[in-house]
């Protein structure tokens, strides 16, 4: 996707309630529909690629923050851990 | 003397701490959290003496007790549906009563638990690492619309967004996932109010950085290193996942160390992982600790590193210990052989059911 500055939609051709936002990473954090009701770290995240998710899955995935559960870590982080899930 | 993990026994840092461990002659038991199987069950006699028995392991005095990563309690699946919320609390309590009891024992709690409570809140970790003397960036934690758009329209400086926990989610049916990173925002970028009620998140002034630094504390002492990332990601996270960043041994400046060690000493740890970003001009500032934070991958990209070698002796050393680690760490074998063996059980093994784990998980999310 080619990276564009338009902050706001009219005149493009998607709905009105359709935006792109991006970052000067060139991430792009898109609000598709705000029907979706997403959250905002939703809009934010890192897309992976099924590639990219299957490199971290294939090592032993001790450089995740926090070892969100993948093939590697089926068990997430329980009672307690760094995510401050308590 | 033992060892106590408070973890499955793949649980990818336990693994191979354990094997190190049994290398080196040591004793380690995983018990991976209160549930209803035999395996996960627990008992606590209260009597002249207090006994605590988690799964087959008896805690014993003298004992460390790595508190890694327990599963959420788990009632039986079984229990009547009238019953279930009843359950379900029943087994927390319990498990509350479990973790803090330990740290009533005559036994080593890396950390105890009350203190990973604690320190696992943001607020609590930007608040005591500014009293300790460290740089923190300004930072709001907020749902209210109101109050995030005062803190954009009031801070000049570039700003960033991350949220309380991490969390993925899978695509269902086309594959690749979207996985939770810190993000640049700007005042312009925020969305409509009632987006920022869908959940609370933490807006903070953006360090503009020359690197990152990854530290580890391990009683007293402080091991730092510098990530470099290529790509200059804000968030280094995931590209440290696809080996993109390298991996340098620092030194920590002198008044760093000083203001870790006290906040350490004010949260009431003795262990964590704690992120800083460095600036243009050199200085270090805090952002977060994860004191139950990843460590071994710092091995994975630098061998020197030798946070698994450290860990071991730290974990068997006594507690308060002030003995150099770098004395004991020959004793045990680094993460390097444990990833000899970890690719010949790779090949062994099954895939997991993903579906499963997103259904089970608080972590994961499946999406269409």
């Amino acid at each position: 996707m080619s990276v564009t500055h338009n902050l706001t939609v009219d005149g493009m051709p998607w709905p009105a309630n359709f935006r792109w936002i991006l970052n000067d990473n060139g991430k792009e954090i898109k609000m598709k529909n705000q029907e979706d009701n997403r959250v905002l770290s939703r809009l934010g995240a890192r897309e992976l690629t099924e590639e990219e998710e299957n490199k971290v899955a294939g090592a032993i995935g001790t450089a995740t923050k926090c070892t969100p559960p993948t093939t590697t870590q089926p068990h997430g982080d329980g009672d307690k851990g760094e995510c401050g899930y308590s | 003397m033992k060892v106590i993990m408070l973890a499955h026994e793949n649980e990818n840092h336990a693994a191979p701490i354990k094997w190190a461990l049994e290398q080196a002659g040591y004793q380690v038991a995983c018990w991976g959290g209160l549930s209803w199987t035999e395996q996960q069950q627990a008992s606590l006699l209260l009597d002249e003496e207090t006994r605590m028995a988690l799964g087959p392991y008896s805690v014993e005095p003298g004992d460390a007790v790595w508190i890694r990563r327990p599963d959420q309690p788990v009632q039986n699946p079984k229990v009547a549906e009238a019953d279930r919320k009843f359950a379900e609390l029943e087994y927390r309590s319990f498990y509350h009563c479990i973790a803090y009891t330990l740290e009533t024992l005559p036994v080593w709690c890396v950390n105890k638990f009350s203190a990973s409570r604690f320190i696992n809140n943001k607020s609590v970790q930007l608040r005591l690492a500014r009293a300790c003397g460290l740089r923190v960036p300004k930072a709001l934690l907020s749902n209210s619309p109101t109050g995030v758009r005062d803190f954009f329209d009031h801070n000049p400086n570039k700003m960033i967004c991350k949220g309380f926990t991490p969390h993925v989610w899978q695509r269902e049916g086309q594959g690749g996932v979207a996985v939770t990173e810190t993000f640049e925002l700007k005042r312009e970028q925020l969305p409509p109010d009632e987006v920022l009620t869908y959940a609370p998140g933490i807006y903070q002034d953006m360090v503009l950085k020359q690197f990152d630094i990854r530290m580890v504390l391990m009683g007293h002492r402080v091991y730092s290193y510098a990530l470099h990332n290529p790509l200059k990601a804000l968030d280094w996270r995931q590209d440290a996942g696809q080996g993109k960043i390298e991996v340098e041994i620092v030194p920590t400046p002198p008044d760093v160390e000083k203001g870790v060690v006290a906040f350490a000493a004010k949260a009431g740890i003795c262990f964590g992982s704690i992120d800083f970003a460095v600036d243009m001009k050199g200085d270090w500032w805090f952002l977060e600790i994860n004191e139950q934070g990843q460590f071994l991958w710092l091995d994975q990209f630098n061998k020197e590193a030798r946070t698994q070698e450290r860990f071991c002796a730290f974990i068997t050393a006594p507690e308060g210990s002030t003995e150099p680690l770098e004395k004991r760490e020959g004793l045990f074998p680094p993460f390097s052989e444990y990833e000899k063996i970890y690719a010949k059980l790779q090949q062994q093994g099954e895939t997991p059911d993903l579906a499963a784990i997103a259904a089970s998980s608080p972590y994961m999310s499946k999406e269409p």
